[in-house]
């Protein structure tokens, strides 16, 4: 049931014309989206997101809740956000929020930002998906691994 | 904008006395200064969008540090954390602390972070493969970096440090470029970098903030109202340095340079200046640098100064022993290669203990222990130890032109080429011409230390006596005492003074006489045809005057006695001799000694310790206290107060040691050729004797005067004796009687000799 649902919500934006699309719940970012009323609840859940047709994150959610047609909620949300280097971010919280107006998103739980560079514990997130910059707030803990630790000579 | 601020913000820290690459390196380092504060201000923006307050400075400022194992960099704080993932840079926000195997650091405002891209295409790809075990699992667990990376060990800090705690406001680490900024603002608190007993203090001042800027390739921008570094070596020994301006070190150059003014407090020795220091320094670097943040600084061994200039009104004190040697200049110039240490200025000033030099264009602290001062005049002040029981006397002294001290090992070598003028209230001297001071160590020496190779060579401070002089020219010294009276006198044209000896040679010339005196012991000579006059004081005590004129006095228990001659007067003291090798002439309270030819005296001494007759001089003495024996073979006269006597032949007196008593009683006298005695009798009448030899009983006081003819004469009468025993026996009163087998009387002015006994028959 839950792999029929996602085909469906891939295969959507061929099949419907969006009603709406100047407040379209995930439009352009999230075109799986466009089916979902307000007040549905998807569980099991994996959303790419686009940016300028390039995909710039995966969502993966225990539950999505469509909460307007400009506000979304994620339960048990691990996201990866993918950089123009290739590089990737992992982000993982229990619970966020996400303007599809603003295309921020907010965590009012714990927070962990992991990346190969560093690893990062907050106890909120404010995070701009446009600009790709966040505030984790405090108390904030982060370990860094590419602060050019020495070699052993045996390393060299 | 961001190249023109720059410009401005460089003002304060360049000057013309500067090493010509400091205002390039300055000028970079202050545009990454700028470029970062520039980024700290788009924070602040940054907050303001997302309708957050910027979390200010922590209060508290010793929570806990983060535990970090070996290969990971840990950081908190209580604020927020801004983070920026296309740009891998990470702004942390109030009371933030940092622990990393080599470096804690608490920025109470603010660190940012810039995260190295070199290795993210590696890391990217564990990533992934860890992805996967963080999805299934919400508890994150460790990421596992990809770079190796080996346990923190003392080693990784750069040469002897520990790791440092630094304490700051704002804190900018760079890993891309490899470079830090740490800052307070201005009014803000003090920043510190703490590793071991290592300290590192930039404060602030309200119009001045506290700034370190560390590149890639480990040069150091510090700024601030004050920056003080302390650092303990190997040894102990601590080092201090203050700059009221900036501190910069250049890598490439291995060099320090602190402007603004401040001090540097090592071992060796103290500098103070007013503007700027330049310390080249000895760093060994390894030859393969290691790769990674910060490690520009691993593995660094700091072994010393190499080379050392300040300017603006620079003070150096050099410590050897416990008596630094003080300089003072407008420069300073120390070169620990070649041990040359030099100082230039209008007034440059060198000195030890209360002995200083003043008016040196400038000084050089040679590395054989020499030091040379020149300049148009010098002067300075002295002190020399308490003699004649006053205390240690600090006076000043003035020469002109150069003057140099060489280290002759076992002492210290002073010439003064143009001459040496001095005076305290226990003396003065002057001299016109060269001067040598030899200077042996003090009483006292302090502890002397060896110092290294390539140091200032103090061997200035190990000398504080003076032990030999020699000097040319007009000279005049005075010695002085407690109630500035005159105690002594030295004039030559050349003298030669040894000390420790106990010698002194003072040469005259045409017109400069050879004096030395001390209390009531006078010496002159005075130049002669073809001979200058010359005064010699002999270490065993003898004494030789020689010239044209000698004129000699010393004081006896009867007053003074004064003798004079030509040609020369000695005082030979294992014989106890006086002898001169011309006519001469003694006068003492007994009376007037006429010679007319050489002389030959024989000297009583004093019993007992004899003391030094100055301790200028300390192993001479003068212990004589009278004459035992006068001899003279080309006659001569003596007068007394009782009669005269007169000679054309040899003359031998003696008299009686009398212990206690100056010039003790006569013993026996005889006088030979054409004698005349002359003295007044008991009834007051002036007689006179001839003969040709005068024999004296000092049993009874009788004189004997003999001959083949003896006269006896007073006013009017003539006796005189011949053939055998003719004799003229004078007694203690002055009775005298004639005797001889043949006697005549000459009678003159019988009618006035007759007119005088009627008057005396008539008063009868």
């Amino acid at each position: 049931m839950r792999a029929l649902l996602t085909a469906l919500l891939a295969l959507a934006p061929t099949l419907w014309a969006a009603p709406e699309k100047a407040d379209t719940v995930g439009a352009g970012e999230f075109p799986a989206l466009q089916l979902l009323p307000e007040g549905s609840e998807v569980e099991g859940i994996t959303l790419p997101r686009y940016d300028n047709h390039r995909v710039s994150g995966l969502l993966q959610a225990g539950k999505l809740r469509i909460i307007s047609r400009r506000e979304m909620e994620l339960e048990q949300l691990h996201a990866t956000l993918y950089n123009k280097d290739g590089s990737s971010t992992e982000l993982t919280t229990p619970l966020a929020h996400y303007d599809f107006t603003t295309k921020r998103a907010t965590a009012p739980q714990k927070v962990e930002l992991r990346n190969p560079q560093f690893r990062a514990e907050g106890a909120r997130l404010l995070f701009d998906s446009t600009t790709r910059r966040g505030v984790l707030m405090g108390p904030v803990r982060t370990s860094i691994f590419t602060m050019k630790l020495p070699h052993t000579a045996a390393d060299r | 904008m961001r190249h023109l601020l720059p410009h401005l913000l460089l003002l304060p820290v360049a000057c013309a006395a500067e090493p010509a690459w400091l205002a390039p390196a300055v000028e970079q380092a202050q545009a990454e200064i700028q470029h970062w504060e520039q980024e700290a201000q788009g924070v602040a923006a940054e907050f303001t969008s997302y309708e957050l307050a910027t979390p200010g400075a922590a209060t508290a400022a010793d929570s806990a540090m983060p535990e970090t194992a070996a290969d990971e960099t840990a950081v908190c704080c209580d604020g927020a954390l801004l983070f920026d993932i296309e740009n891998s840079s990470l702004v942390y926000v109030a009371n933030v602390r940092l622990s990393d195997p080599r470096l804690q650091l608490r920025a109470l405002h603010r660190l940012f972070i810039r995260l190295e891209k070199g290795q993210m295409q590696q890391r990217e790809k564990d990533a992934r493969d860890t992805a996967k075990q963080a999805r299934d699992s919400f508890s994150a667990g460790d990421a596992v970096p990809v770079e190796k990376v080996r346990r923190s060990r003392p080693d990784d800090l750069p040469g002897d440090m520990q790791r440092p705690l630094v304490v700051t406001e704002d804190a900018v680490v760079d890993t891309e470029s490899n470079s830090i900024i740490l800052s307070s603002p201005a009014g803000g608190r003090v920043l510190t970098a703490q590793s071991g007993e290592n300290t590192l203090e930039l404060t602030t001042a309200p119009d001045k903030p506290a700034r370190v800027f560390v590149d890639a390739v480990g040069n150091v921008l510090m700024t601030g109202a004050e920056v003080r570094i302390t650092r303990r070596d190997a040894q102990g020994r601590l080092t201090r340095l203050l700059s009221r301006g900036s501190v910069y070190f250049s890598a490439a150059e291995n060099t320090l340079v602190l402007t603004g003014g401040g001090h540097v407090e090592a071992p060796e020795g103290d500098i103070r200046f007013n503007r700027t220091l330049t310390a080249r320094l000895r760093i060994a670097r390894p030859s393969t640098p290691h790769p990674g943040f910060m490690q520009q600084f691993a593995d660094l061994n700091y072994q010393g100064i190499a080379e050392v200039h300040a300017e603006g009104q620079v003070a150096a004190d050099w410590r050897e022993g416990q008596q630094p040697v003080h300089l003072d200049g407008e420069e300073l110039d120390y070169n620990a290669d070649t041990g040359l240490c030099t100082v230039q200025g209008e007034d440059c000033t060198v000195g030890y203990g209360a002995n200083r030099l003043v008016g040196a264009q400038r000084i050089e602290l040679r590395p054989d222990g020499t030091v040379v001062l020149n300049g148009r005049e010098l002067g300075g002040d002295y002190e020399r130890p308490a003699l004649r029981g006053l205390p240690a006397q600090k006076g000043h002294f003035r020469s002109g032109g150069e003057i140099t001290y060489t280290n002759a090992g076992d002492h210290g070598v002073i010439l003064l080429p143009e001459g040496l003028s001095m005076a305290d209230e226990g003396g003065d001297l002057s001299c016109a011409g060269p001067v040598e001071l030899h200077l042996r160590p003090a009483d006292k020496p302090a502890k002397v230390p060896q110092l290294a190779d390539s140091k200032v060579n103090l061997a200035l401070a190990r000398y504080g006596q003076l032990a030999y002089a020699k000097a040319a020219g007009p000279i005049s010294g005075h010695l002085y005492g407690a109630d500035h009276s005159l105690m002594g006198e030295l004039s030559a044209a050349a003298a030669e003074v040894d000390f420790v000896g106990g010698s002194v040679s003072l040469l005259g010339s045409e017109t400069v006489p050879a004096i030395a005196a001390y209390e009531n012991n006078r010496l002159e000579a005075t130049a002669g045809k073809g001979e200058l006059p010359r005064l010699t004081l002999s270490a065993n005590g003898d004494i030789e005057l020689r010239g044209g004129d000698i004129n000699a006095s010393f004081s006896t228990g009867d007053g003074a006695s004064t003798a004079r001659c030509r040609k020369a007067l000695r005082l030979l003291s294992a014989d106890r001799r006086l002898e001169t090798e011309s006519a001469a002439e003694f006068r003492s309270a007994q009376g007037i000694l006429t010679t007319n030819g050489p002389l030959r005296a024989k000297l009583s001494v004093r019993e007992g310790t004899i003391a030094p007759l100055t301790k200028l001089l300390p192993t001479f003495t003068f212990p004589y206290n009278g004459i035992l024996e006068i001899a003279t073979e080309q006659g001569g006269t003596v007068q007394t107060a009782k009669g005269s006597l007169q000679c054309s032949g040899p003359v031998r007196v003696t008299m009686a040691p009398a212990p206690g008593a100056e010039y003790g009683g006569l013993e026996t006298a005889e006088a030979n050729g054409h004698v005349v005695v002359a003295g007044k009798d008991k009834d007051g009448r002036m007689m006179r004797a001839t003969g040709d030899h005068l024999s004296v009983d000092m049993q009874t006081g009788d004189k004997l005067l003999s001959g083949g003819t003896v006269t006896l004469s007073d006013a009017y009468n003539t006796h005189s004796a011949s053939g055998g025993g003719a004799a003229v026996r004078i007694d203690r009163q002055n009775n005298a009687r004639i005797s001889g087998a043949v006697q005549k009387t000459t009678v003159r002015r019988i009618s006035e000799q007759i007119e005088q006994q009627k008057q005396k028959k008539e008063k009868q």
